[in-house]
């Protein structure tokens, strides 16, 4: 049981509580540099099994050019030094307007992925906060899906089980399975609510009957336009592209598998020959030599699954959109075809 | 207190319109209610893009520290290394966002507004103040817009005043759905159950067509009362319908079954390939599991 590191550690949060003004500056940010991806730091505190979002700020995206520059050009290193003075100043702007500063996550927009966030990337750094500070959470959200007339925002954490994986970064299929981590399990979805604070509250009443919002601009109705067909393609192509690049993973690990079968032949032939090696060692009183290290090496030579199981992850909330997206759309065929049987 | 929206140095702003984003709204509420308990009001600076025909667009905002003398209105001191750093850091992030003016909470503008004013006019020119009324004294979140307009006897400006301007709300379309989500969450904290927290696509299209039920049945209605002669008829509502009715694209049976059909096989083989695919992708996280383990 591990109860024991349980008890030692925060109480692990079970939901997350959302300020309105959080998703509104989420949107704010991630629309504005659509199709880019953006980042940014979550602010607010823990309390009890309650994760309590109340402010966030965005953090600056790297220069254009500095892909150009390469992975470990001099670009980069400028850019992570500016980054840090950022945050620093940022902070201390936050701390001096009395807002919460305590960092309890951090979100990203999915950009024009189709609500695809998952990479090593992505759990690098999600890794990289939850060793640290253990109630931390990725918002991610979704232009696209958002613009379609629903709101997208997740929150996501890697499950105990992977950190483990992580903390040992043994990503052979062995050290999945001892540890009983499939790609359903690498990430776990928090449950978010919404919390307004009763001002905001008198300012949505004003909101919701303004003009704006009522009418021929309510979002309601701008829901049902038959135009997600582009999305719905878009998210296939995704899925293909996908498809494609775990199927390249499948014939490496094949490959893999039939080295292994056609060296595990030579591997008992050298081994039975080392036996008979040290046989002869032991006869002549010297030291016997290390039976298993070639075993060993055969073993450390599997290539890592970590991006197979995320490839297997990414697919399936593919899948569960494009599901959710066509079905969508056969009820919006029947909406249609019944107008066309009130005209006649 | 008539003379208190007064002061000297202003000039007449091109300003003729405000546009606000509704993300501003939430930044001030926020802003109001992290104050402490001895300020009276908070005010911070607005950024957002001023264009040619008048309109001023505010997009965003942050707080500013401040401190102001209460009895004597006299004493105002801003926080301006906060809000240079502040400003140097939005301009990182964003750089069509300038500053525009400031705004501040309260319900009337007074001489440290004044001075306040003076103030942004030398950040930007003609500054916009917005006045949102976060203490709710109006009895509803109100927000009011105002520009300096000079008074001038040849080129002597003697004084100039707060004028008030429209405002309204500019949300963009994704932030009308973020705001949609907060609306009913809303309406679920006043008891309204009906609708979950985080509504998917499908639920979402379910209150979208009752709504338009709803919508279509209050029409049929005053149709039906129009002609019936209980009403009388509205002229540019009956061209209004009359208009939106020929919208619907006609077509005779055949051509639409063709259509519907095809439409309909389509996204009935789309939703079958993805329950392949599930199974598929169960299927292969399975082989990936075996066990690669020499047999010795």
């Amino acid at each position: 049981m591990d109860s024991a590191t349980e008890v030692l550690d925060q109480p692990q949060i079970e939901r997350v509580q959302l300020e309105g003004l959080v998703v509104m500056k989420v949107i704010k940010h991630c629309q504005e540099n659509f199709p880019m991806t953006v980042m940014g730091q979550l602010l607010g505190m823990d309390r009890n099994e309650t994760l309590e979002i109340t402010n966030c700020y965005p953090f600056i995206s790297p220069p254009t050019g500095a892909a150009t520059a390469g992975p470990d050009g001099v670009d980069t290193v400028a850019f992570e030094r500016e980054q840090h003075r950022y945050q620093r100043e940022m902070m201390w702007c936050v701390r001096e307007a009395r807002i919460d500063h305590q960092v309890v996550g951090w979100y990203q927009s999915s950009g024009s992925q189709m609500g695809s966030f998952l990479s090593s990337q992505w759990i690098e750094t999600q890794f990289n906060y939850q060793i640290n500070l253990s109630n931390i959470v990725c918002l991610v959200y979704d232009p696209v899906r958002t613009e379609e007339g629903t709101l997208s925002i997740h929150a996501y954490r890697l499950t105990k089980k992977f950190m483990d994986v992580m903390r040992k970064q043994d990503f052979s299929s062995l050290g999945f399975s001892n540890l009983s981590v499939s790609a359903s399990t690498i990430i776990e979805e928090v449950p978010v609510t919404l919390h307004n604070s009763s001002l905001i509250n008198a300012a949505l009443v004003e909101l919701d009957y303004a003009d704006e919002f009522s009418g021929a601009n309510d979002v309601e109705l701008s829901r049902l336009s038959i135009s997600d067909k582009p999305v719905l393609e878009q998210s296939m192509d995704f899925l293909i592209s996908d498809l494609d690049a775990l199927g390249r993973e499948q014939s490496k690990y094949s490959y893999y598998m039939r080295n292994l079968v056609r060296g595990q032949g030579q591997l008992l032939e050298r081994m039975r020959k080392r036996r008979a090696e040290n046989a002869n060692r032991t006869a002549k009183g010297e030291e016997p030599l290390q039976e298993d290290d070639d075993v060993q090496q055969m073993f450390e030579k599997e290539p890592s699954r970590l991006d197979t199981k995320i490839l297997l992850k990414e697919l399936d909330s593919y899948v569960e959109s494009i599901k959710s997206l066509a079905s969508e759309g056969i009820v919006k065929q029947y909406g249609v075809s019944g107008v066309q049987a009130g005209e006649e | 207190m008539e003379s208190t929206d007064i002061f000297v140095g202003g000039e007449d702003s091109g300003a003729r319109q405000v546009k606000v984003s509704p993300v501003v709204l939430f930044n001030v509420a926020d802003h109001y209610q992290r104050r402490t308990d001895d300020k009276r009001r908070v005010i911070g600076t607005l950024l957002g893009r001023v264009n040619a025909n008048g309109t001023v667009e505010v997009t965003n905002c942050f707080p500013l520290p401040h401190s102001e003398k209460v009895k004597e209105f006299k004493e105002v001191a801003v926080d301006n290394i906060y809000n240079e750093t502040m400003h140097t850091l939005h301009r990182r992030l964003n750089t069509t966002e300038e500053p525009v003016g400031w705004y501040a909470t309260g319900t009337e503008t007074d001489i440290s507004s004044v001075v306040i004013h003076e103030f942004y006019a030398r950040e930007c020119r003609n500054p916009v103040h917005l006045l949102v009324d976060a203490g709710l004294v109006s009895g509803r979140f109100d927000v009011n817009a105002f520009v300096s307009t000079a008074y001038q006897i040849n080129d002597r400006a003697l004084s100039s005043e707060l004028r008030p301007i429209p405002v309204c709300m500019k949300p963009g379309k994704a932030e009308k759905v973020g705001l949609d989500v907060l609306f009913k969450n809303r309406r679920r904290e006043e008891g309204d159950k009906s609708l979950p927290i985080m509504a998917s696509e499908i639920e979402n299209l379910e209150k979208s067509m009752e709504r338009l039920l709803e919508l279509l049945d209050v029409v049929g209605k005053n149709v039906d009362a129009v002609v019936a002669g209980e009403v009388e008829g509205n002229v540019t509502t009956g061209r209004f319908l009359a208009e939106t009715l020929t919208m619907v694209p006609r077509m005779n049976a055949s051509d639409f079954e063709q259509l519907f059909g095809d439409n309909m096989r389509d996204l009935l083989m789309v939703a079958y390939l993805c329950k392949l695919t599930q199974t598929q992708l169960i299927v292969a996280e399975k082989l990936l599991a075996i066990d690669t383990t020499p047999k010795h």
